[in-house]
């Protein structure tokens, strides 16, 4: 049951991510190429694809966390399990517990701070787009990051549970 | 010192040893320092988390990570290792120049040593040793070369360094140019002289004149990549900025249109996987940001500031223990993570000594470069003990002399700044 849930989970998951990321990493690139030819050919630029930027920033960096989750791919310094590999499977269990603290703080303070934008209707400047939109990114990324954790301590256990099999 | 800072010292210190995500070591030292030692609220640092984000100069690090990106996954190394052959491949110990030359052109359209220890040492070693040359010699200087893919711009360390200290980006790119020329000659005569009274290996015959022309014909749209990023940069036909942008487009286009080495497809992946490794790069300095925070609440590196300059009184002495501090720290920790780390801490020391601040951010390159190649923890000691299968040992012992090297160029520059400031000052108007 709980392995059904979370493939479907990983599936949903990782076809968001995806296009999300794709999308948004094309609309800034097409964005500020555009800009570039517009400088030297008309000597002319779009005032709002700065703030597209920062927008596709914000956005591709928190959503592509969740996906750097499932693939291992989050920076750490892992020297500590070169020199004593035993350490590997109790630090990785303490690492994800901290990954699955750090989730819910960043979902309860992002939420508090999305309700206080929604409270005081602030919009950006050029796109006038809602603040809470933007806001919103940091509950989702930590949704998103304790789905993709509790999906990967699923992993790990299944992972050591075959290996005891096969001894 | 109070006794707070060691618990928090020891939180961050602990976190990153246990292999917690860096950048969540750096967010829980800075909420559990404001939370738990001062009165301000929480949401601060929530706020600093976001706000790090909403920066319009990040986006160079994820074009400037697609563009090396689309480069490593097309055609193009090949390309470039093949032009590299045919004009230095003919000297004594040529193939393993060809190789040095190959990761300095690597290294102008990658901003990573990783990515290019995977793209050419791996492509390198094989054919080294193909042609008799020793398994040590080819692993020890292709483990070590790819350190030019940091220190030849762009550099994502560099990047990252100018958005800490607001110094100019382009400027602190000038800076590698000349170490990164130092480290490809220095390699070149090494192996030259290595080689010079062998005949154990295979040594290419002069190519000829069609064949050169063939290697530069193919390798043109390539070799024009590091031309746009460079001569774009330091002609002031572009900012950074710009340049990752256009390298990016340009690489797409080469590669999708007239090698015809990417499908749609690989289009799709290559792009999502550049977002990913982005975010996992730019969370630190979301992460860092937070730590700083906290820092500056406190005024912590002021204080370590005073506290340095009561103990050292000239600045040589000073750059001295940062070139070995740096030299054990870049063996434990990744490029990045230190740069992000130390940099705020660093920075009102270097106002007390009067070092240049772009000065000093080459220095911290390349000595955090090497760390990546230093015995035991160096991460590209690693990987090619992975793609030669051979333990740490042998590689440690492979690197050494390569290290010695670049542990010169590193005094050479340590200690002559007029040397790494010629460029920036002689092509930027750099006044300082």
């Amino acid at each position: 049951m709980l392995a059904k849930i979370l493939n479907g989970l990983d599936r949903a998951l990782t076809y968001f991510e995806d296009w999300t990321l794709f999308l948004t990493v094309m609309a800034g690139l097409i964005s500020l190429f555009v800009n570039v030819v517009l400088r030297y050919a008309f000597n002319y630029s779009l005032a709002w694809s700065e703030e597209l930027i920062r927008e596709i920033i914000i956005y591709t960096t928190f959503i592509g966390c969740s996906a750097a989750i499932k693939n291992r791919s989050m920076i750490k310094i892992d020297a500590l399990v070169q020199l004593i590999p035993k350490l590997k499977m109790p630090l990785g269990y303490f690492s994800h517990l901290v990954t699955l603290a750090y989730a819910v703080l960043i979902f309860y303070l992002g939420w508090k701070m999305a309700a206080v934008q929604v409270a005081t209707f602030q919009k950006t400047i050029i796109l006038e787009i809602p603040l809470v939109f933007l806001f919103a990114i940091l509950p989702l990324m930590g949704a998103m990051m304790f789905i993709r954790t509790i999906q990967v301590m699923y992993w790990d256990w299944l992972e050591a549970k075959g290996e005891e099999k096969e001894k | 010192m109070e006794s707070y800072y060691i618990i928090l010292l020891l939180v961050l210190l602990g976190g990153l040893a246990t292999t917690v995500p860096v950048f969540m070591a750096l967010f829980f030292t800075g909420i559990i320092g404001v939370a738990a030692f001062t009165d301000i609220p929480l949401m601060i640092q929530a706020q600093a988390l976001f706000r790090s984000m909403d920066k319009f100069t990040l986006v160079v690090v994820l074009f400037f990570i697609l563009c090396g990106n689309v480069m490593t996954s097309g055609s193009i190394v090949e390309k470039l290792i093949r032009m590299a052959n045919v004009t230095v491949g003919w000297l004594s110990g040529g193939l393993a120049m060809a190789g040095v030359i190959a990761c300095g052109l690597f290294g102008a359209i990658s901003g990573s040593t990783v990515a290019t220890v995977v793209a050419i040492g791996g492509f390198m070693i094989p054919a080294l040793m193909d042609n008799k040359y020793d398994e040590k010699f080819a692993t020890g200087i292709m483990t070590t070369s790819p350190i030019l893919g940091v220190i030849i711009p762009p550099s994502i360390s560099m990047i990252l360094y100018s958005m800490v200290t607001s110094c100019s980006l382009e400027s602190l790119f000038m800076t590698g140019f000349l170490p990164g020329m130092m480290i490809i000659l220095a390699f070149s005569a090494y192996s030259f002289f290595y080689f010079r009274k062998r005949t154990d290996y295979v040594r290419a015959p002069l190519p000829k004149f069609k064949e050169v022309v063939e290697a530069y014909k193919t390798g043109f749209w390539s070799l024009m990549l590091p031309v746009i990023i460079f001569g774009g940069i330091f002609s002031g036909a572009f900012t950074a900025n710009e340049a990752a942008v256009v390298a990016s487009v340009y690489a797409f286009a080469v590669e999708i249109f007239i090698h015809r080495s990417m499908k749609w497809n690989q289009v799709f992946r290559i792009t999502v996987n550049s977002a990913i490794t982005s975010a996992t790069l730019l969370i630190i300095v979301a992460g860092a940001t937070v730590f700083g925070k906290y820092l500056t609440l406190e005024a912590i590196p002021m204080k370590i500031a005073d506290a340095v300059v009561s103990n050292i009184t000239q600045p040589w002495v000073f750059l001295l223990a940062i070139n070995i501090m740096l030299l054990i720290v870049g063996m434990f920790i990744d490029i990045i993570s230190a740069t992000l780390i130390l940099t705020p801490i660093f920075l009102p020391i270097l106002y007390e000594f009067n070092i240049d601040i772009l000065h000093f951010g080459l220095l911290m390159t390349i000595n955090l470069g090497i760390g990546y190649v230093t015995p035991p923890m160096g991460v590209s000691l690693y990987i090619t003990g992975a793609v030669t299968n051979r333990d740490l040992v042998y590689v440690s012992r492979a690197v050494m002399p390569f290290i010695l090297i670049q542990l010169v160029v590193l005094a050479i520059l340590t200690y002559f700044p007029d040397l790494a400031l010629w460029a920036p000052r002689a092509f930027m108007g750099y006044e300082g």
